[in-house]
């Protein structure tokens, strides 16, 4: 277990360093900050003064010897347009960007797991076409457009929700409901899968040949074992959710990281870009962290190899 | 007189596929003494483990189908059961051995999880005394450290102390009857040979009624008191073991006997010619009649009634409308084959 950690700490971290790294030299060639920031028909001089507050007029490998002894301190350097670290304005975000992405992901679970083990266990029915066929919908909806829908119906029309916005729970719901309906569809589908795997093994059969409650040969037998694939899904949906939803939070006015990292990007924010994707990247890493760790609780012969 | 523990009365079983109706099981009767041993043998599709699944409600319908009969289990018809009453009988007063003990224990629950649920659930025992008896199970069994071994999962243990989990499991409550079904068929040949020491000694000590489910004439011979060949759904013969073995009635049983090395004559062994019958379009006869080189014109016409061999050897049945020892004497060529 101890040299499990230590060997998959290793592997995170040389994610994060690769992550950080592409980053920072895919920024450079995005274009000019400078210019963006520089009234028009500014001087070169000015330009140039501007660059070498940025630390811009240094060679390349300078720069990033420089970004790389500051990221280990957690220092992404001052955001070109807030003025302040840049970390913490990507960490302001965070907290919105999290309690969507756990209210979506809560949400989808449910919905998913249940009505997947619905579809499963009815196999044939019409029920299972119902589902099914909502959870194929689900997943080939554009996430702007059901956004959009959503808002016309719900914000638009019937006026029982705000179109937009943060700060209230009824703020939270449209954006939730919209993020839950991809990762629903895609949990739904899976679990349904998983399950008639499962359904067609020997040990089913076992435990009901033990006259276990079917209630008991449902939960011990069949969704324990069906859970396995189901978590990886779950870890790679919540580190997409977590790195920030861009097109949801931009359709819903989200104050969250993914709004921001794309604000970044449009005005060539260099700190505020790489601290975010940095965040981002910690996020995933740390989730399939716990998944890996999740998957050896939940199948023991992982735990062996 | 002494209540047959099992009863089984014109049992038929169909399977409705695409392809059409297969018929699985055909009116088939049989009755089981209390602490009789009877070994069940067939080629695949004979029917041998589809009648006690489907007595035990263990087969998904559809596509199985209960076309007729009774199953009548100390009194009570198993078919006639809500899915409930039988939850109570499954695990309790008939435990189950599976083949291919590492896919029929779950991999991702502990052997003493396993053990408990089925000893919690029938003999209300809390969890610490559901624990005790799981300990006792697997010690009598034959599983050494048999404390240690609760904490384990199946993939810890050998194919062979897996199996010993699953008939701990089976005996877990003590259970009237104890149906085996191909228990010994995915272990070696030594470790099958412990097993069948170990239930022999259990059926000694314990008194337990056992359907032993195999394609293997060996085992059967080594285990049962009561040996029966069943070939498409039907019974072919039936008896103690003794006299099937040393004089049997049907060429079907004939031919698997013959089909058996043997230390003593070193000869090639006996092929059965074609192949198992369409159960779907199944021959109008004797469903063997098309493999059987003895086989008379009635056969390939008339079912034949499953009828005492002779009333010396009291339970010898057989299914043919040929004589096999008057047909062999009169064919040696074929004998000698």
């Amino acid at each position: 277990m101890g040299r499990f950690l230590a060997r998959r700490t290793g592997e995170s971290l040389f994610t994060i360093w690769g992550v950080v790294t592409t980053v920072f030299f895919i920024t450079r060639v995005l274009g000019d900050p400078a210019t963006l920031f520089v009234p028009v028909g500014a001087t070169d001089a000015q330009i140039a003064a501007l660059n070498h507050s940025f630390g811009l007029d240094l060679p390349l490998w300078r720069q990033y010897l420089h970004y790389l002894a500051h990221v280990v301190r957690g220092d992404f350097g001052r955001s070109f347009v807030f003025g302040r670290p840049a970390i913490d304005v990507v960490m302001e975000r965070l907290p919105a960007t999290a309690l969507l992405a756990a209210t979506a992901m809560a949400l989808g679970c449910v919905l998913g797991c249940t009505s997947g083990a619905i579809a499963a266990m009815r196999k044939g029915s019409l029920g299972e076409l119902v589902i099914m066929t909502v959870a194929l919908l689900g997943q080939a909806t554009p996430v702007f457009w059901l956004g959009l829908m959503l808002i016309l119906w719900f914000a638009v029309d019937l006026h029982w929700l705000p179109a937009g916005g943060y700060g209230r729970p009824a703020n939270l719901v449209l954006p939730a409901v919209t993020l839950a309906v991809f990762v629903a569809a895609a949990i739904a589908r899976l679990t349904r899968s998983s399950i008639l795997d499962i359904l067609r093994e020997d040990h089913v059969r076992t435990a009901r040949a033990k006259g276990l409650y079917p209630a008991t040969v449902f939960f011990w037998h069949i969704a324990r074992n069906a859970l396995v694939p189901v978590t990886t899904m779950v870890g790679l949906l919540g580190g997409e959710l977590l790195g920030g939803s861009v097109v949801t939070e931009t359709v819903f006015g989200w104050p969250g990281m993914g709004r921001l990292t794309v604000q970044a990007i449009e005005s060539l924010d260099f700190p505020v870009i790489q601290a975010a994707v940095f965040v981002a990247a910690t996020l995933v890493v740390l989730i399939n962290l716990a998944v890996d760790l999740l998957y050896q609780a939940l199948d023991p012969r992982i735990r062996a190899q | 007189m002494v209540e047959p523990v099992l009863d089984i009365r014109n049992l038929t079983v169909v399977f409705d596929t695409p392809a059409g109706t297969l018929h699985a099981v055909n009116d088939l009767s049989y009755t089981l003494m209390p602490g009789e041993t009877l070994g069940i043998v067939g080629e695949s599709g004979s029917g041998k483990s589809v009648h006690v699944l489907t007595m035990l409600g263990l087969l998904p319908c559809p596509p199985a189908r209960i076309v007729s009969g009774e199953v009548l289990f100390r009194g009570r018809d198993l078919l006639a059961l809500s899915e409930r009453e039988l939850c109570d009988i499954r695990g309790a007063e008939i435990g189950m051995v599976f083949q291919d003990p590492m896919s029929s224990l779950n991999p991702v629950l502990t052997i003493g999880r396993q053990l408990r649920e089925v000893i919690q659930r029938h003999a209300g025992l809390d969890h610490a005394q559901a624990s005790a008896r799981a300990v006792e199970l697997l010690g009598l069994v034959g599983i050494p450290d048999p404390a240690a071994r609760l904490a384990q999962y199946p993939h810890q243990l050998s194919g062979g102390m897996r199996q010993r989990v699953m008939i701990a499991i089976g005996l877990a409550c003590d259970p009237t009857l104890l149906i085996a079904d191909e228990a010994t068929t995915a272990l070696d040949v030594t470790v099958q040979a412990q097993v069948i020491d170990l239930i022999r000694d259990l059926k000694n000590r314990l008194g337990t009624t056992i359907i032993w489910i195999t394609h293997d004439m060996g085992v059967v011979a080594e285990l049962a008191d009561t040996i029966q060949v069943m070939y498409a759904g039907r019974i072919m013969e039936r008896g103690p073991i003794a006299p099937v073995f040393h004089q049997p009635r049907s060429a079907y049983s004939w031919s698997l006997l013959r089909s058996l090395p043997s230390m003593a004559r070193h000869r090639r062994l006996y092929q059965i010619p074609g192949s198992p019958p369409n159960m779907i379009h199944p021959p109008p006869g004797d469903p063997f009649a098309p493999r059987n080189p003895f086989a008379t014109p009635r056969c390939h016409r008339d079912v034949p009634p499953l009828r005492q061999v002779a009333d010396s050897v009291p339970g010898h049945q057989v299914a043919a409308w040929y004589d096999l020892p008057a047909a062999v004497a009169a064919h040696p060529e074929i004998a000698d084959a």
